[in-house]
């Protein structure tokens, strides 16, 4: 995966207002990221990103009628479309992408992107370009493989120390955002899963799938592990 | 060391030997007089107290970490605690004075520790010594009785006019000054220079042709070393390699001239307060006289609201030919004051005839009385009440623009003046004034908790998740506005619309608004020419119905119905109505509960123009356990203290 060295204000800083995150004054908010991949026999697949922060709706509808809060500056619904909608392009102009949706529901504040790949590389080409994109500093820390003759799918993730070094330093009334904030992976495939390497991690009752939940602090602070080795049955 | 004890010394600015009052050494003319009455202060709290708690600890930590073994006690510093100190400017086109006076009481004390490991000067009736600090320097002087810390300061912008540089050999040099000089020096073509301007832009030559000839010039610039690069290296310039870079040498010449004429006028001032009084002290003045008080923990008197722009932002003189900028505004008095009810900041201020009577006009309107019906103390955490007359308002807004902006504009002096008529043309301030007469209160009934739904996913036993509608409590404002209107019909115009049109909805004279874009529903109605807007559809319902049952005690109705502006909050109804769950832990709550918790009330209040002055106050007010509000200041900070 290439380095991308590009180094301004820290991740988290970036995410922040991108994530409509700064929301309120002492008091805790929530949000929930669903990643959603399916993967085929041939490597190809299909992936839904689902950012749902409807719980903290109204919220969010308060914070939208002002410039900025907590020092952070709030952007509007016409600047998170056209941020979507450069992401979508951005996807486009991958080889091996097709398919790129994506919706803003701005009554319910859920966002989504979907987008079909014609093999599991094309997602690290993807994310280095998302992250290259929103001017976020990345390393080689995260990245998914899936074994010639389908043997696996491998979700590689480190945890980035500069993320948690980051997040330390944000101010209390910010650290609150991500205290009940869930992130939520789904793996599904064609075939029956033989085993999997993740002890927070479940297989469906098909076998077909597994699914990780975990806090995104966890995330970020290094606590939770979502790599994952899944062997799949021949 | 010293920064340490003029920070002491501002702070508890103290008092002296000498029974005289230091004010009589303040000149009539005085900028700006604060008076700190560290008498009233010591009175409210005992030396003793003020050494055991947590910032009386910290003074005295300090000293001892700057070597001043001695210092057991506020007291022990030499300043005489029963007697008030002061501050005061004085301002001059050249130079602005800034003074602190206080009382000595032990002068082998001051001498010990403000003296200390300073060459200090004697001049006959007192001494002193001065020591540089950022910018400016601070002269210190002393007799047996008083402690003056002076800090004079250049007016820059004075050392700017010729004539007055000329005077004190001042050269004013600039960068453009050393850049332009080599250019006469040597003599250089710079004519070859300007086709910049006169051929290339002028002629539109062709690009490449432009090129080539700045590179030329860049040739010969280089000869005479006018790269940038080369800005700060005296060896290129010129043919001179020993000379220095001019610029630097004049500007620190001309900082030196301004450093001694700061000093010596500055140690002229300081020897007229010990050696002569002014020919009229401030005492004199019946204004000031007016500000101070002796139960005032300190007063603050400002001559003229109008010096404050002009001092401190004396551009804004250029602006305005005339020079009437604020002239309707007098004199300004500020006092804090810390009693039995709380801390009280008071300010006043003098208006003139005209303003005067234009603002008794605008704060003519009394509030509505049937407003206090709606009002329950035992609820409410906060209100806000504001009396004034639309129409007045309206009238005389265009006289105060033109009063205003038209002075500070001077240029735009007709364009703001037509402007402000063609508003008073357009505005029918009649009928505006019938919809909303300029009274209204505004009642934060207390923060109320709402289910809300949200969007949350199920997850089936194959992982696939469907959207299903979840709920979670939120707090939201529960408040009520009321304001006076006697157009009816307009009312029920917009009522009859915004229903038709679906914005709104209506039950039993009770409009209800919801919108995705609001974090709470918005409720209106109208009864006995007062609109109420609110979030609560029982009590608008109650209001409607007549069944509201107020209650309004006596010192709540003063403060509303006494007052042009007012407002009040219970700190402690605060903190009761924040959800335990939202102070996300445990440590949160507890300190919340015990910082606010434990919190008076606070409230504002002005009643507008009596007289000349308007006037304001704002009060925190003292809980209960305390005796006055110092002691319950330093237990606050001693609580705050211990937290850390």
């Amino acid at each position: 995966m290439k380095m991308l060295t590009r180094d301004s204000q820290p991740l988290i800083k970036r995410l922040l207002p991108l994530l409509l995150l700064p929301l309120c004054v002492f008091f805790s908010s929530c949000f929930q990221l669903i990643e959603e991949i399916t993967v085929n026999t041939d490597g190809s697949g299909n992936l839904a990103l689902t950012a749902n922060l409807s719980q903290s709706r109204s919220k969010l509808a308060s914070v939208m009628l002002l410039d900025s809060v907590n020092g952070h500056k709030v952007p509007s619904k016409a600047e998170i479309r056209k941020e979507m909608e450069e992401v979508a392009r951005t996807l486009r102009s991958v080889k091996g992408i097709k398919n790129v949706t994506h919706t803003a529901d701005f009554d319910n504040y859920i966002f989504t992107v979907r987008f079909s790949f014609a093999d599991v590389g094309n997602l690290n080409d993807i994310t280095a370009l998302i992250f290259d994109k929103l001017d976020v500093p990345m390393i080689d820390n995260s990245s998914y493989s899936y074994l010639p003759g389908g043997k696996a799918f491998i979700r590689n993730y480190m945890p980035d120390p500069r993320a948690k070094s980051e997040y330390q330093q944000l101010k209390e009334v910010d650290k609150a955002v991500f205290e009940n904030a869930t992130y939520t992976s789904i793996y599904r495939f064609d075939r029956t899963v033989a085993a999997q390497s993740n002890s927070r991690a479940k297989i469906a009752a098909s076998k077909k799938a597994v699914m990780l939940q975990c806090g995104v602090r966890d995330l970020i602070e290094g606590k939770a592990n979502i790599s994952n080795h899944i062997q799949l049955a021949q | 060391m010293n920064r340490f004890f003029q920070t002491i010394t501002a702070l508890f600015l103290v008092l002296s030997v000498s029974a005289q009052d230091l004010a009589h050494k303040i000149p009539n003319d005085a900028f700006a007089v604060v008076n700190i009455r560290t008498d009233h202060f010591f009175k409210l709290m005992s030396v003793d107290d003020f050494d055991r708690s947590n910032i009386g600890k910290i003074i005295i930590e300090k000293s001892r970490q700057a070597d001043l073994q001695e210092v057991n006690s506020i007291a022990d510093f030499g300043i005489a605690l029963d007697r008030p100190g002061y501050f005061y400017a004085t301002l001059s086109d050249s130079i602005v004075y800034l003074s602190f006076l206080l009382p000595i009481a032990d002068v082998e004390k001051v001498e010990a520790h403000f003296a200390k490991g300073e060459t200090v000067s004697s001049h006959g009736k007192f001494r002193s010594f001065t020591k540089a600090a950022t910018g400016d320097s601070v002269i210190f002087a002393w007799d047996e009785t008083m402690l003056s810390i002076t800090t004079p300061s250049l007016v820059d912008g004075y050392f700017l006019q010729d004539d007055v540089a000329e005077r004190y050999g001042i050269r004013n040099y600039s960068y453009a000054d050393y850049y332009n000089q080599p250019v006469d020096e040597e003599a250089t073509d710079w004519g070859s220079v300007e086709w910049w301007a006169d051929s290339v832009y002028a002629d539109t030559a062709a690009w490449d042709e432009v090129a080539a000839v700045a590179d030329s010039v860049y040739a010969e610039a280089d000869s005479v070393a006018y790269e940038y690069d080369d800005y700060n290296d005296a060896t290129l310039l010129g043919e001179n390699q020993d000379e220095e870079n001019l610029y630097d040498t004049y500007y620190a010449a001309d900082q030196e001239i301004k450093r001694k004429l700061a000093n010596e006028w500055g140690e002229a001032f300081v020897e007229s307060q010990f050696n002569s009084v002014p020919v009229a002290s401030v005492l004199t003045n019946r204004s000031y006289l007016s500000s101070v008080s002796k139960d005032a923990l300190a007063t603050l008197w400002i001559p003229s609201f109008e010096a404050i722009y002009t001092a401190l932002l004396p551009e804004l003189l250029d602006f305005g030919e005339s020079g009437d900028l604020f002239s309707y505004y007098g004199s300004l008095q500020v006092g804090l004051f810390a009693d039995k009810e709380g801390f009280k900041l008071r300010s006043q201020m003098e208006l003139e005839d005209s303003m005067a009577k234009t603002f008794k006009r605008i704060y003519g309107r009394k509030l509505n009385r049937k407003f206090l019906k709606y009002i329950n103390v035992d609820e409410a955490i906060g209100l806000f009440a504001l009396s004034m007359d639309t129409r007045a308002y309206l009238e005389e807004l265009p006289g105060l623009l033109k009063n205003t902006y038209a002075n500070l504009f001077e240029q735009y002096k007709d364009d703001i003046s037509l402007g402000a008529d063609l508003v008073s043309l357009l505005l029918d301030e009649a009928a505006i004034a019938k919809t909303a007469k300029g009274d209204a209160l505004f009642v934060l009934n207390g923060l109320a908790e709402q289910e809300v739904p949200y969007i949350s996913y199920e997850y089936d036993e194959d992982y696939n998740y469907t959207e299903v509608e979840a709920t979670k409590v939120e707090t939201i404002p529960d408040f009520l506005l009321m304001f006076s209107s006697d157009d009816v019909s307009l009312y029920n115009r917009i009522m009859t619309y915004t229903t038709r049109k679906g914005y709104v909805t209506e039950d039993d004279g009770v409009y209800r608004l919801s919108q995705e874009d609001l974090p709470f529903e918005l409720v209106f109605t109208r009864k006995n020419g007062v609109v109420f807007v609110g979030t609560s559809v029982e009590q608008l319902a109650s209001i409607v119905a007549g069944s509201y049952q107020g209650k309004v005690d006596r010192q709540t109705r003063r403060l509303l119905t006494k007052n042009k502006f007012a407002g009040l909050l219970s700190a402690r109804k605060l903190s009761k109505e924040v959800p335990t769950e939202q102070l996300v832990s445990l440590d949160r709550y507890i300190a919340f509960q015990k910082i606010f918790g434990s919190m008076g009330d606070f409230y504002f209040k002005s009643d507008g123009v009596k007289g000349n002055h308007i006037s304001a106050e704002f009060v925190a007010r003292t809980p209960q356990g305390y005796d006055n509000a110092i002691q319950y200041l330093f237990g606050l900070v001693d609580y705050a203290l211990d937290q850390r």
